[in-house]
């Protein structure tokens, strides 16, 4: 096991800069993902670790030692990819063999250690099967005991749930999460799902545009995000802006917003995030004088939640998030409602440019 | 979907075609191969013989003639295999700009006359030909090479005329490995050797074996490139059929030959199918 650390790392693809000065520490043992939109150069910076695209300036220290000129298979990583990338011609258990074999393990000691990676990801009595007899979670699964089994000091993951449908992502995320709780090996993960990084890291690093955004722990980037991006890349925001007045925000004649902390100067333009679950939706007799009128103008039912578009006064629209349990009060298109917004989840960040 | 009866439909026009001039042709052949030929009288028409079939495993000419086929199909295949390879692993692995060009070499000579390209080579390789001058001019020998009117010539000619048919089918299988597989065994710890050996060779086995049965079939059964390169002399299978045909007006012979090596070639691309079955079954 060791530390991961990047200096200065940048990637240039014919005059684009994929990855800009990108500097990150990941602790030992730590597990860190990277997320972003698609194109942000995250999986730049994954494949720069693994080694299988050359930077084009900075370096790459693993466990202290700078890996920056080394090959991919010098580098003594685990790389589980989207795609899974199981060797098609060989067993399940010639699979995960392939790593040991390349250290080479023989044997029993080889024997046992691929039956310990199989067992792990819940595989034992699979080892002779071929890959396409499997079906695509047990893939994944043979592709992570095939990373682990070598006990790399960096397991890297490039995005390997986008694959799975919802049902198998959800069951794979726990397996992981498993996983990471019993290995404890330096992990980097790559993913554009939010609740998957979220759910699974000790930090989080928040990519766009070749930059690292925020690099906070899962809490802090959701609660406290430093950038207008990380703001609105994470949860479901509504995003609105108005002008800082004392200790409120003015976005349009009787719109007031009060969030709890404001740290912008008097007269300020700033942009306010509000999260769509933050919301809670009054009916018209019990508005508290903090409420912000509004009318409803669109619902939708989709299960556990009930979305609404409402409408303000200046005619911005936000959309709320309610739970659909069945003693809510329910609204109809055209209700007048109170907007009750909780101020400790107004973000408040200056108007950037 | 097309169903079983507009299909027959669909296949009909070609299905006759090729019965009235393939099959039937084909089959009125058989009896001939069984008839006796006697020189100055033609074809004796009453009684049976499978001398026709014995002497070519029994006479010493035609056993050479036929060992010789399949020594120079094995070989072109061979040649074929290693030098394809690594243009084929090039234009697939390679700068995708440097792509097309060198798909473009390769196809290049396929649009170009088989005599042409034949007759390109006898002037390069005959005995006062561009080679040997180059080589005697320069002092590297005294007398002209043997390049010509035998097995040489012949591997060299067959080699270049069939080489585009074993790239084109290498670069389709080479294409259909992921790269990602590749990357995986490299982090795994495999060197680029080892990558190819242990992952994209056994990945290409399908287009490698179809590769070579393709060159294999097309050389054992090649006739315009033989007789040029190969002589009046020098023979293979195909050119001693259209000799026992066209100069010996031994039909009954000609026709037990080209049986044997149709058979052969039936042979061959049934056994190596089988292969490919077991071997892509696994891929």
């Amino acid at each position: 096991m060791s530390d991961l650390s990047l200096q200065r790392l940048a990637k240039t693809y014919d005059g684009h800069q994929a990855v800009r000065d990108v500097n990150l520490t990941i602790g030992e043992g730590e597990f860190v993902s990277l997320l972003g939109p698609s194109g942000c150069g995250k999986t730049t910076i994954l494949r720069m670790v693994a080694g299988l695209i050359t930077p084009t300036g900075g370096s790459i220290q693993i466990g202290g030692r700078d890996v920056t000129a080394l090959p991919p298979n010098k580098r003594n990583i685990g790389l589980v990819f989207q795609s899974y990338a199981l060797f098609p011609h060989m067993t399940v258990f010639e699979n995960v063999a392939f790593g040991l074999r390349r250290k080479k393990e023989r044997g029993s000691e080889l024997e046992s250690r691929v039956n310990e990676a199989l067992a792990l990801v819940r595989l034992d009595g699979y080892a002779e099967r071929y890959p396409r007899q499997l079906s695509g979670g047990q893939q994944q699964r043979v592709a992570m005991a095939r990373a682990i089994a070598p006990r790399p000091s960096l397991l890297l993951f490039d995005e390997p749930l986008s694959n799975l449908d919802a049902k198998l992502r959800d069951e794979m995320q726990i397996e992981l999460k498993r996983l990471q709780r019993d290995l404890t090996i330096t992990t980097l993960f790559v993913t554009h799902d939010q609740t998957e990084a979220l759910s699974l890291s000790d930090r989080v690093c928040v990519m766009h545009d070749g930059i690292i955004q925020q690099y906070d722990t899962p809490e802090e980037v959701y609660r406290r995000p430093k950038t207008a991006f990380v703001a609105s890349f994470i949860g479901k925001p509504n995003q609105l802006s108005g002008v800082v007045k004392g200790q409120s925000v003015e976005i349009s004649d009787g719109v007031v917003l009060k969030p709890s902390s404001l740290d912008a100067k008097n007269g300020q333009t700033v942009d306010v995030f509000i999260r769509q679950e933050a919301v809670s939706l009054l009916a018209k007799g019990n508005m508290s004088s903090d409420a912000v009128a509004a009318t409803i103008a669109l619902r939708s039912f989709s299960g556990a939640q009930i979305q609404y578009v409402v409408r303000l006064s200046n005619g911005s629209e936000l959309v709320v998030e309610a739970p659909s349990a069945a003693s809510a009060t329910n609204f109809e298109p055209g209700d007048t409602v109170g907007l009750d917004i909780r101020p400790d989840d107004m973000i408040v960040l200056p108007r950037e440019g | 979907m097309v169903n079983l009866r507009s299909g027959l439909l669909l296949l009909a026009p070609l299905a006759l075609v090729l019965v009235a001039s393939f099959a039937i042709p084909l089959i009125m052949l058989v009896p001939t191969s069984f008839r006796e030929y006697s020189p100055g009288h033609g074809i004796i028409t009453d009684g049976w013989t499978i001398r026709n079939y014995l002497n070519i495993l029994t006479d010493d000419y035609y056993r050479e003639v036929v060992v010789r086929t399949a020594w120079l199909g094995i070989s072109v295949t061979g040649l074929c295999l290693l030098l394809g390879y690594p243009v084929a692993y090039l234009i697939v692995r390679g700068n995708p700009r440097w792509r097309l060009p060198l798909v473009m070499l390769v196809i290049f000579p396929l649009m170009l006359n088989l005599v042409v390209r034949s007759f390109g080579w006898i002037v390069l390789l005959s005995n006062r030909g561009l080679i040997n001058n180059l080589l005697i001019d320069i002092g590297l020998i005294e007398r002209p090479l043997k390049l010509i009117f035998n097995l040489t010539g012949m591997l060299i000619g067959l080699t270049h005329i069939y080489l585009p048919f074993m790239v084109l089918m290498l670069v389709a299988s080479l294409q259909n490995v992921p790269r990602d597989v590749e990357a995986a065994a490299a982090t795994l710890g495999s060197s680029r050797f080892h990558i190819f050996r242990a992952i994209t060779l056994p990945l290409t086995a399908p287009g490698i074996i179809s590769g070579s049965i393709l060159v294999f079939v097309l050389t054992i059964s090649a006739l315009v490139t033989p007789r040029m390169l190969g002589g009046p002399v020098y023979q293979v299978m195909a050119t001693l059929i259209y000799d026992e045909y066209m100069q010996l007006l031994d039909w009954p012979s000609g026709a037990a030959l080209s049986f044997s090596l149709a058979f052969a070639t039936v042979l061959i691309i049934w056994l190596s199918s089988r292969m490919t079955k077991r071997w892509a079954g696994l891929a």
